[in-house]
């Protein structure tokens, strides 16, 4: 079980209320994006300024997913979901990981007055692929997500022409 | 940058199909394609992938090599995935064929625990491991191959910030200052009432060459970034083509971007340009020639029906790529 957590003394004021930041330990911070303790769920939801864009009961249900599955496995459960249960994912991951950058992407989208631009898209993209690889590496022991079927005999040690 | 016809080209067709955009119609159909993507492109294609990277798939599968670049030791772990993302409700939607890789890295300057983040060679990666002897085994974020990119119309960019089209191919690990791209193009060509389509990979040298890219590289002045012509003036940073035992060319760009590119042609942009109705009348095109002057957007929507400018063009030495519309056959009543 994580243990306590600190709160950054700055508070963040809202239009609804003020929000307390939660600051996570670097090393804490994979676990607790993937947690399914729907306490903490919601706790970190009501410290964020997008809360209303979460529910804790999806996110619990996406991180059960996310324990038991291969990265591929889970690339694919989202896939399937709806767009406003998938979105949920990188609110909730960076509620976390209090990334400056995605904090702004965040932003942009919810106000919706604007476009993020394309290297803000990417960059949101490859953020949040890479979570559950790196959980899946660090605590779950999946050194190697995927196996590819291939005939090794059909190349040479020759390079590139 | 240098601004010319084909850039013109491109961003005046984008534009007009900036009104066909469903992103729920794309999200969709770009996801559907996954299972083709993984099956068909990356699996059978893993070892060219780990050549080209130089990173080892799972090392249970390739013993014998080991990959070193630079500070990254025994780069290893090759994971390749195609993703798509919806980012924002109705702005973009990214395709990509992401990497990510796992390495050995030593370091007496500065010592790591797992989950510290480091920035190496301009990558954020992930302590994994730390291992004697001031060794940690590190993992890359997932870095893209090539992405497609697909967006609403965006007012506030000029149009020289969308020569790319608001559609289109970024190959992104070819990188060399600059990153080429290919646009998604709707056929200026088609003739109603037949729907419209966009341009497959191979008309770009075909009925497409020097209207939305060019082989022709005798302008040196030329500025352009567009697949072809990128790799015409550009050293890639990496090797492109492979050979097999068996003596078959494997080649990054023919073997593994092409039928991506054309696959969302087909099964996603094709079936969106036909839900639109009434159809949306792309602008003609005109050809490059090597000079400063083109011949705007405006002029290249004018030209499909005013006869008398279509003919001072022509005699102005310009070739017109366009089509129009289909005549009704007219039979002569026999009294």
């Amino acid at each position: 079980m994580i243990q306590p957590i600190s709160t950054d003394l700055s508070m963040k004021k809202t239009k609804q209320t003020r929000r307390r930041k939660i600051i996570v330990p670097q090393d804490q911070k994979l676990l607790e994006m993937f947690t399914t303790d729907i306490d903490r769920i919601q706790m970190y939801i009501d410290s964020s300024p997008f809360a209303d864009r979460m529910d804790a009961k999806v996110i619990r249900d996406i991180n059960e997913h996310a324990v038991k599955m291969s990265m591929k496995d889970f690339d694919d459960y989202l896939d399937d979901l709806e767009y406003e249960k998938s979105s949920m994912v990188a609110f909730f991951q960076n509620t976390i990981d209090n990334n400056a950058r995605i904090h702004k992407i965040h932003r942009t989208i919810v106000s919706g007055k604007k476009d993020i631009t394309e290297e803000d898209a990417l960059y949101i993209v490859n953020w949040e692929t890479t979570h559950h690889s790196n959980f899946r590496y660090i605590h779950m022991g999946e050194d190697n997500p995927h196996q590819y079927e291939f005939d090794e005999n059909d190349y040479s040690d020759s390079d590139f022409i | 940058m240098a601004w010319n016809q084909i850039k013109e080209n491109t961003y005046c067709n984008s534009e007009s199909y900036n009104g066909i955009y469903n992103s729920s119609h794309v999200y969709t159909n770009s996801k559907s394609m996954k299972p083709w993507v993984n099956n068909t492109i990356i699996a059978p294609n893993m070892i060219f992938f780990s050549k080209m990277l130089k990173i080892n798939i799972p090392p249970i599968v390739l013993p014998r090599y080991q990959h070193n670049r630079g500070s990254e030791i025994d780069r290893r772990g090759l994971v390749i995935l195609y993703v798509n993302k919806l980012t924002g409700k109705s702005s973009y939607i990214v395709s990509s064929v992401q990497y990510q890789y796992t390495f050995d890295y030593h370091s007496t300057i500065k010592s790591y625990e797992v989950d510290d983040i480091e920035l190496i060679n301009d990558v954020s990666c992930t302590c994994m491991k730390v291992l004697p002897r001031d060794i940690y085994t590190f993992k890359t974020d997932f870095k893209n191959l090539f992405h497609f990119s697909f967006h609403t119309p965006d007012p506030t960019l000029v149009r020289r910030e969308k020569f790319r089209a608001a559609f289109h191919l970024n190959i992104d690990n070819l990188k060399n200052g600059v990153i080429p791209y290919r646009p998604f193009v709707f056929d200026p060509t088609v003739k109603a009432p037949h729907p419209n389509k966009f341009l497959l990979w191979d008309d770009f040298s075909g009925i497409a060459n020097d209207y939305f890219s060019t082989s022709n590289s005798s302008d040196p002045n030329l500025d352009l970034n567009e697949i072809t012509m990128f790799l015409q003036k550009q050293a890639t940073p990496i090797p492109l083509v492979f050979k097999t035992k068996n003596g078959v060319l494997l080649n990054y760009i023919d073997d593994i971007v092409k039928p991506i590119y054309n696959k969302i042609v087909t099964d996603v942009l094709n079936p969106l340009a036909a839900l639109t109705v009434p159809r949306i009348i792309p602008p003609a095109a005109v050809n490059y020639g090597s000079t400063n002057n083109f011949v705007p957007c405006n002029e290249l929507h004018d030209v499909r029906t005013n006869t008398r400018r279509r003919n001072t063009m022509k005699n102005n030495g310009h070739a017109i790529l366009m089509g129009g519309k289909t005549r009704k056959k007219r039979y002569r009543r026999i009294k």
